[in-house]
């Protein structure tokens, strides 16, 4: 069984532009392929419009794709049935899921439910992650009142309480400061390894890139330019895409 | 949420999430007070403003009801039919993507829609009743109660009839937003259709032109069940028009499945 299988994945847009008849064609992704077969951390990396985000949507179910196949543990996401869902978590830097105007807790309590944990297994989960995640002083405080930082690791414990077997992540420590980015990779580290899970993530910072990715997919302008493991890649040399240079050069750089 | 928890034995997991759901949104409606004064308020407003103006409006010359039986008609209405409202949630959800947390969740979307927004609206139905059964024991000698037992009965099937009709026709309104993006334009026409066609503004066998309005489905929604209750049909009636409301659920739920699952089809998760 592979865990994430995409074969020649293409997803089009069409957008209507003002002042033009005809819409226009976007070809977001272009002939994907992809495999996964054991518990890694993928990082998917690329310029903005590169196709990341339709990538997870895809993998994520919440868009078909426009010609080819995406199988996420040999089944097709877009069906968004229960046993697919029960196994999957999902934190977006830019979007919230928890309630604004209660506390973490109370959200993640309720939306825990629904994966069929008990509420004792909820609270001994919560605190557990509180504490890993050094939250559990602002677990009572609603969610209005948290910074940003506080509110991410928030929104990570209410996408892994139910330790998902693949946890999607798209930009995950946008517009956090380093100690919270630092505390989040290495939650997402411990994360991966205790539970053998899955982690699928985007992010144009390289301090994540560095520090999370084993395998690793560049996308440019929706096809895929690289496609295999992060150390191989750092070992190669013989790419002439201007991406993948300047990539690499800013990957020395952090060094 | 830990106050809740003692009722996961009595109620079975099941039914023990989607309470927990319900309590949870209307935890976060009971936060603002002021909100909740503001709306007791308004619908103190809403009550006495409609039968000051039909009280006026009788008193002047509107010949065909009479204003008792317009107390009966609006109070009845007021506490028996639930306000339900989940199409401005819903529509917000898609335009802005928020419905992704929706769909990826392993719970039915609708079902969590109609859950949360009873959690919502659970304080805001019961001032309504509250205020309402207040004004309706003032005007006790004014309401009209039902001689015929059976009649509860098929107003109690015609309450459960009007709560289905109402949501389906809030999810259609509301999935439009698949389609149009900005909807609200849209859901603004639905409220004030439902005034209008549902016969919550005045009873629609008032006025010959307005009758035309009672074969819309919007006219399950109220007018139909006071009018059960009121016994200005007869049984054979009450029990026809009941037919023809099952008969619109059909259509509707048909309706809505297909708007909903095209729509899917449409929806890009803008921003994820």
């Amino acid at each position: 069984m592979s865990i994430i299988r995409a074969q020649n994945l293409n997803r089009s847009f069409s957008i209507k532009v003002k002042g033009q008849k005809d819409k226009l064609s976007i070809q977001a992704l272009d002939k994907i392929n992809l495999v996964v077969t054991k518990p890694t951390i993928l990082t998917i990396v690329g310029a903005n419009g590169a196709g990341k985000t339709t990538l997870i949507k895809l993998m994520l179910g919440l868009i078909k794709p426009t010609s080819g196949k995406i199988l996420v543990f040999d089944q097709l996401p877009e069906k968004r049935n229960q046993a697919y869902l029960k196994n999957i978590g999902f934190v977006s830097g830019q979007k919230r899921i928890l309630n604004q105007d209660l506390t973490p807790f109370d959200s993640i309590y309720v939306s825990s439910l629904f994966y069929d944990i008990s509420s004792d297994e909820i609270i001994k989960n919560f605190d557990y992650f509180c504490d890993v995640f050094s939250v559990q002083h602002r677990k009572n405080v609603p969610v209005r009142k948290l910074s940003l930082g506080e509110t991410i690791k928030f929104e990570i414990i209410a996408s892994i309480i139910h330790k998902p077997k693949i946890l999607f992540l798209d930009e995950p420590t946008i517009g956090l400061d380093f100690e919270a980015q630092e505390s989040i990779i290495e939650i997402l580290k411990t994360y991966h390894e205790q539970n053998q899970s899955t982690i699928v993530l985007t992010s144009h910072y390289i301090k994540d890139i560095k520090s999370l990715s084993k395998e690793l997919l560049i996308l440019e302008k929706g096809n895929s330019i690289y496609s295999g493991s992060y150390l191989n890649f750092l070992n190669s040399n013989n790419s002439n895409s201007e991406f993948i240079k300047k990539f690499k050069s800013e990957l020395n750089k952090y060094d | 949420m830990t106050e809740i928890i003692k009722y996961e034995r009595i109620l079975g997991k099941t039914l023990y999430k989607w309470f927990a759901l319900l309590y949870l949104h209307f935890k976060s409606f009971a936060n603002y007070r002021v909100n909740i004064v503001s709306y007791l308020f308004s619908q103190f407003l809403t009550i006495a403003g409609t039968l000051i103006i039909w009280y006026y409006s009788i008193s002047n010359g509107v010949e065909s009801i009479e204003f008792k039986e317009i107390v009966s008609y609006y109070l009845i209405g007021q506490i028996f039919l639930i306000k339900i409202t989940p199409q401005w949630s819903i529509s917000e959800d898609i335009q802005y993507g928020n419905f992704s947390n929706k769909l990826l969740k392993p719970e039915s979307v609708w079902i969590s829609y109609i859950v949360e927004d009873l959690g919502v609206n659970l304080f805001t139905n019961f001032i309504k009743i509250i205020l309402s059964v207040a004004v309706a024991l003032i005007f006790f000698s004014y309401i009209v109660l039902p001689s015929n037992p059976l009649t509860y009965l098929l107003f109690l099937v015609s309450i459960l009839l009007a709560f289905i009709i109402s949501i389906l026709i809030n999810f259609i309104f509301s999935f439009i937003t698949f389609y149009v993006v900005n909807s609200h334009g849209i859901l603004e026409l639905l409220g004030q259709a439902q005034r209008f066609f549902s016969g919550w503004l005045f009873p629609l066998d008032i006025i010959s032109l307005t009758r035309i309005f009672t074969f819309l489905p919007f006219a399950f929604t109220y007018y139909y069940p006071v009018q059960i209750f009121l016994e200005r049909q007869t049984i054979e009636q009450s029990v026809q028009n009941l037919g023809f409301g099952f008969l619109s659920i059909f259509i509707l739920f048909f309706v809505c499945h297909s708007i909903y699952h095209n729509g899917l089809k449409q929806y890009e998760s803008i921003g994820l």
